[in-house]
């Protein structure tokens, strides 16, 4: 028998830890590793230091237009998602007939599969058979190649996955919608404030805590983004939409570069781990109420 | 607010989870199935005491359905005089399938015995992770070796080692829509080939004449995959007497006068003339909007299936350095495996002259006793005796086999992002070749 309560503790946390200890702390450290070698399926392994870092700062222009793309695809989806969610919670907030039927139809793309999802949206831009531009046909007007344009690619694929996430955001946006006490937006009215004052004095600090833990997932996820890039684009045209996950992927699994993809995965987890803290210091001055 | 968070992380948890299950078992199924297998099999040696021991091969591909199933009765076949190898099918599409069994030796878990193209050999060749089949299969006298096309066998031999039997080697050729072609009162390829008119000139003016754009209809299209650019272009570069890469094999070759007027003639066709669907579309010949296709004779076994309209095949279009019609390759190879011994003899099995006649329905074998028979040319209904009679035999001699090189996937990915500066209409035609020139070469050294 074991007297001490403490055991009972380690014992019901250790499937958790120990999964974690072999299938996630195990592989991270073992890239950690592999970060500072060559390791290609093509040759022998063998210990290189930085050179991999080196290569990816000083030597690898793909690699920075990568991060920029990467940049740039973030913050053209989280104001985007966020401000959208926040509009549509705003409107599906009042309990009005019929309007769990939109609150559905708005949340069903977050449980559809992101590869059909990017499939169907890839054959909608499609550049002549696509849906998007044989409606515009019928208008008598000719559409771009909207995944075959260098600068219109990356807006599509934002816009393809604003649609698909948004719904996420919108529910946890409901949910505190909700908890947010009327007697503040009573105190609001007799105080005769307009609207867009109540919006932004009484609904905004009070939901503050959800806002961002959604800005927080949001970023995050928006810096790992690939299934709809490796579906819809392949990161092109060019090097367009080459993100850091899906260069990653080209690198370890189509070139077997191992060492160098290991080394920009710990490059991307540096970037969210910065942001993430950068975040997290300058809550306090706009997160209000947090329990 | 606490409820939310927590509602939240069992959401999370509860989608990891089940990311995780989905990923473990859409990756490993094979693998369990043979573990469980063996288990069961062991357990009945102890009971019946067999003489061999159940041995499970797994064999890889990239083909279709049908074909899948072809190889299942085959495989029936096969397990009839040898009841201790059982054999699994498993299929993995070909734009991953260099990359995915790369992986797949490296880790263990790869295939005992499966397809390469040409352009996966020399990686695995000079890895060292494929089995010298030569004495198994050179030895035999049953197995008749001397019956196989010997040219087809170089790209497989390193010295007197051999590494693979070729099972298809089918030429390009055009498909086109016959329907389509009366329909305009143009004369057929098959037509125009006889007369030896078939050029590029007549190919160009039959895709102009038969394209509309407004009812969706397209004169032309090269391209099967948008991501496969070299089977796509191939043969208009070497009918316009271009090439790749230089002899040796060390340098790209494509920067040339001939190579841009090859590469802008594809341009032109589809920004231009706008003949030939834009990049991107999936448009298919079986849907009838394509007048003509050039793909490879396996494309046969799709094409079998059309109802709505009338096909043929006809030889590739002379252009101003012939035809230029390349030369598909596929065969089998033993992978580095536990069982080399087993997967030798399947693979013995499915290139002796019996098998490679079933195969040669949608293969053009490399057997010239399969090859110069009836049961070859007289397949299935389509396509008759003789237009395969004009569009493969005829065009063996001339055929080549695509160049290959140990850092394929490399110079593949650096071309294909170059194409798309041609596709996105970004740049000229000698602005892309010369950036190919310079970056392919660095590639090849």
């Amino acid at each position: 028998m074991l007297r001490n309560e403490k055991w009972y503790g380690y014992l019901f946390i250790s499937p958790m830890v120990l999964g974690f200890a072999a299938f996630l702390l195990g592989p991270i450290l073992t890239a950690f590793f592999m970060s500072f070698t060559d390791w290609s399926l093509l040759r022998d392994i063998s210990f290189v230091g930085f050179d991999n870092y080196k290569k990816a700062f000083a030597d690898d222009p793909v690699f920075w237009e990568t991060v920029g793309n990467t940049l740039y695809f973030s913050a053209g989806l989280v104001p985007l998602n966020l401000s959208l969610a926040l509009g549509l919670a705003l409107l599906l907030k009042k309990k009005l007939p019929g309007i769990d039927f939109f609150r559905t139809a708005l949340f069903t793309p977050v449980v559809t599969s992101l590869v059909v999802w990017s499939i169907v949206f890839k054959y909608i831009f499609a550049t002549d058979a696509g849906l998007i531009n044989q409606a515009l046909r019928i208008l008598g007007l000719e559409g771009p190649a909207w995944l075959y344009h260098l600068e219109l690619t990356m807006p599509v694929v934002i816009v393809v996955s604003v649609l698909k996430n948004v719904g996420l955001n919108m529910v946890i946006f409901l949910a505190a919608l909700h908890d947010v006490p009327k007697m503040y937006y009573e105190a609001a009215s007799l105080d005769g404030a307009s609207r867009w004052k109540t919006l932004t004095n009484v609904t905004l600090p009070l939901i503050s805590p959800s806002v961002f833990l959604a800005l927080i997932l949001t970023l995050i996820g928006s810096l790992k983004v690939f299934g709809q890039i490796y579906i819809m684009t392949g990161g092109g045209p060019g090097t367009s939409t080459y993100v850091l996950v899906y260069y990653i992927y080209q690198q370890a699994f189509k070139l077997y570069e191992f060492g160098y993809a290991s080394a920009i995965a710990f490059i991307l987890f540096f970037i969210v781990f910065l942001l993430t803290l950068l975040q997290w210091s300058v809550r306090k001055r706009w997160v209000h109420h947090e329990e | 607010m606490k409820k939310i968070t927590t509602l939240l992380l069992i959401m999370l948890l509860i989608a990891t989870v089940l990311a995780g299950c989905a990923s473990n078992t859409g990756n490993h199924p094979a693998k369990d199935g043979t573990q469980g297998n063996k288990g069961g099999t062991h357990s009945d040696e102890g009971s019946g005491g067999a003489a061999k021991k159940q041995v499970k091969l797994q064999f890889s591909i990239w083909g279709n359905d049908a074909q899948k199933a072809m190889y299942e009765e085959l495989v029936a076949e096969f397990k009839k005089t040898n009841p201790h190898i059982d054999v699994e099918i498993m299929t993995i599409p070909f734009a991953d399938y260099q990359q995915k069994l790369s992986i797949m030796l490296a880790s263990k878990t790869a295939p005992d015995i499966g397809w390469l193209a040409e352009r996966m050999i020399p990686q695995f060749l000079e890895s060292g992770q494929l089995v010298d089949i030569a004495a198994s299969v050179k030895e035999d006298n049953e197995y008749d070796f001397a019956d196989i096309y010997p040219s087809t066998l170089d790209i497989f031999s390193k010295g007197d080692s051999l590494y693979g039997i070729p099972f298809s080697t089918p030429p390009m050729l055009v498909y086109y829509n016959k329907s389509l072609f009366a329909e305009k009162g143009l004369k057929t390829p098959t037509e125009l080939y006889k007369e030896d008119k078939w050029t590029y000139d007549e190919f160009l003016n039959a895709a102009q004449t038969i394209a509309d754009p407004n009812s969706g209809v397209y004169g032309v299209k090269l391209v099967g995959d948008w991501k496969n650019w070299s089977d796509a272009l191939l043969p208009l570069v070497w009918s316009h007497g271009a090439d790749l890469f230089d002899a040796d094999g060390t340098a790209f070759a494509m920067n040339t006068a001939e190579g841009q007027a090859a590469l802008q003639l594809y341009n032109d066709l589809m920004f231009k003339d706008k003949t030939h669907p834009k990049p991107g579309d999936e448009i298919t010949f079986d849907t009838g909007k394509i007048g003509m296709y050039t793909g490879r004779y396996s494309y046969v076994s799709k094409a079998r299936a059309i109802t709505d309209f009338e096909w043929d095949i006809a030889p590739m279009p002379e252009g101003t350095h012939g035809k230029g019609t390349s030369l598909g390759y596929a065969g089998y190879s033993v992978f580095e495996t536990e069982h080399p011994e087993e997967a030798s003899a399947f693979l013995k099995f499915i290139t002796n002259a019996t098998s490679m006649g079933v195969t040669s329905q949608y293969f053009v074998p490399s057997r010239k006793s399969v090859l110069e028979s009836d049961v070859f040319l007289k397949a299935a209904p389509q396509p008759s005796a003789e237009s395969i009679q004009l569009a493969v035999l005829d065009q063996m001699n001339d055929a080549r086999i695509a160049p290959g090189h140990k850092n394929w996937q490399q110079i593949d990915v650096k071309i294909q992002t170059l194409l798309d500066y041609i596709y996105t209409q970004s740049e000229s035609v000698e602005e892309v070749l010369s950036k190919m020139e310079a970056e392919v070469n660095s590639l090849m050294k």
